[in-house]
């Protein structure tokens, strides 16, 4: 038996990239074969063991400011095709290079002429520069560079050095905001989705949980149900993980659903959160626990190696209700 | 201003093409989570994740013009995150820094990982940083394909046919590249189980 091999499809098994009849032989060989079932199981703990590292999450915060610096980039990179090559396609679109070189000799002697003019016209008068504003405006800004009650953070330099009197930078300028709407109104869902990813406060967190999982939730939304997922699968508060997974709960149930009530079953430090799991999926479908060979191994480990005896109970009961 | 947001992808992108900034923002919209994602997941940096994102999208920005629809948009952009990603990956293998020096104190920053806050107290949370923190370096340890198809397939969950398009690598190469990542990552933490 080739058990090189046996290892790498196992481990593509526990990948779920394995199906039909390959996935069979490799379950098979799980079954049969002392060695591979115990590397399985090493996997089985290996993960275990990555599971208590999550990496760097894009939240919107760090989404929010890196579209920030790109704008601030693109406005001050080069346009792809400068403006005169444009111009000049629409004046000489198929004129070819000589007459391309012409015209280039053309304005060269005209720019040559206008620069002479510049550099030997009389200077005008200087203007007096007009204080600024009391609120931070100049006399000759429409836009207030200050929101009223605004704080200012996060400022970054485009250009800093103000030795052609002009400096360039990046800011984010924060608002007191007040709104008030319906649960499924696309703004304050977005609202809620910010805080329940970004806010440090758990109780903050919670509340936006509870509100996006409220009777009045449309439920179909697929970023909300997004937003849900990932704090299910990685906020460090277990009461809003436990919220997260219950708000999922009115969700129509599908596979993506399916697969974080199993990561969370399998991963989850709380053991209430993994019996809620257990139970979700079993009112969800005792049929697609059944069909299911990833979630049945997943109860099985369950049966065998929780620390918490009624998550044992429970898995248990339930392989023993689809007779497995 | 037009509004893109229910116009086709390629559609957009003949309109980004034509110079046209809007549809250019809009392209980034539809993608710049996942570009974000994938960085954020591979360096574990806040800062290096921005920069990787940064440089992603000014190469698509100078090189949009060439692009022929050969292959889906998503693909060729996929395509040079991953390539930013190695060539960040290396820059930072030739400027190693010390991961034990690090400060992993708290889960309120953004440039650490989250740590498996459990419901025993102190002393689990002190095991939980210190299992987070070998895993970490474990996953320093490989090589830049080896982190990064690692990374696609075990934190972001793709399939590794879709990883081989993105890396422009065969299936098979990408499988290597797994196996390898687990065996290694196998051999560091071991002890910890």
């Amino acid at each position: 038996m080739n058990h090189e091999h046996n290892k790498e499809t196992i481990e593509l098994l526990f990948y779920g990239e394995l199906s039909g009849h390959d996935r069979e032989a490799a379950e098979s060989n799980i079954q049969h074969c002392a060695e591979c079932r115990a590397f399985y199981e090493e996997l089985n703990k290996l993960h275990g063991i990555l599971a208590h590292y999550v990496p760097l999450q894009a939240t919107e915060g760090l989404l929010r400011e890196a579209r920030a610096t790109l704008r601030s980039s693109l406005t001050s990179a080069p346009a792809r095709q400068p403006w005169w090559e444009g111009l000049l396609d629409r004046i000489l679109p198929a004129s070819g290079v000589p007459v391309r070189l012409a015209f280039g000799g053309v304005m060269t002697v005209a720019a040559g002429f206008f620069l002479g003019y510049l550099a030997f016209k009389s200077p005008a008068p200087q203007q007096q520069q007009q204080p600024p504003a009391a609120t931070g405006r100049t006399a000759n800004q429409e836009r207030p560079v200050l929101p009223e009650g605004g704080q200012i953070s996060n400022v970054k330099f485009v250009d800093p050095d103000a030795r052609d009197g002009e400096v360039e930078f990046t800011f984010d300028a924060v608002m007191p905001m007040h709104m008030k709407g319906k649960v499924n109104d696309p703004q304050i869902q977005q609202v809620l989705s910010y805080a329940l990813l970004n806010e440090q406060n758990p109780g903050t967190r919670l509340r936006s949980v509870n509100a996006m999982a409220s009777e009045h939730a449309a439920n179909t939304d697929e970023d909300v149900k997004r937003v849900l997922i990932t704090a299910l699968t990685s906020d460090n508060n277990p009461g809003v993980r436990k919220e997260a997974l219950g708000a999922l709960q009115k969700f129509p149930f599908d596979n993506t659903i399916k697969r974080a009530f199993m990561a969370a079953l399998a991963k989850d430090s709380n053991s209430a959160i993994r019996i809620d799991a257990i139970n979700a999926l079993k009112s969800a479908s005792l049929k697609d626990i059944a069909g299911d060979q990833d979630l049945l191994n997943i109860f099985r480990d369950k049966v065998t190696s929780d620390n918490n005896p009624y998550v044992r109970i429970r898995a248990k009961a339930v392989l023993q209700e689809i007779n497995q | 201003m037009a509004d893109f947001t229910s116009v086709t992808d390629s559609d957009v992108i003949r309109e980004a093409q034509r110079g046209n900034r809007a549809a250019f923002d809009e392209l980034v919209y539809r993608y710049d989570k996942q570009v974000l994602s994938i960085a954020a997941r591979y360096v574990n940096q806040a800062d290096d994740a921005k920069d990787i994102y940064q440089e992603v999208f000014m190469r698509v920005y100078r090189g949009l013009k060439k692009f022929q629809a050969r292959s889906e948009f998503s693909t060729w952009l996929y395509r040079i995150t991953m390539n930013v990603c190695y060539t960040h990956g290396s820059r930072r293998q030739k400027h190693a820094r010390h991961v034990q020096d690090r400060d992993i104190e708290g889960t309120d920053s953004e440039d650490h990982g989250a740590l498996g806050v459990s419901e025993h107290g102190s002393d689990q949370h002190t095991l939980n940083m210190e299992i987070s923190s070998r895993v970490q370096k474990a996953l320093e340890t490989l090589s830049a394909q080896q982190k990064l198809v690692f990374t696609l397939k075990h934190y972001e969950g793709y399939k590794l046919r879709e990883i081989a398009v993105m890396a422009d690598i065969s299936e098979g190469t990408a499988k290597k590249h797994l196996f390898v990542a687990t065996q290694r990552l196998r051999e560091q933490l071991k002890d910890l189980y």
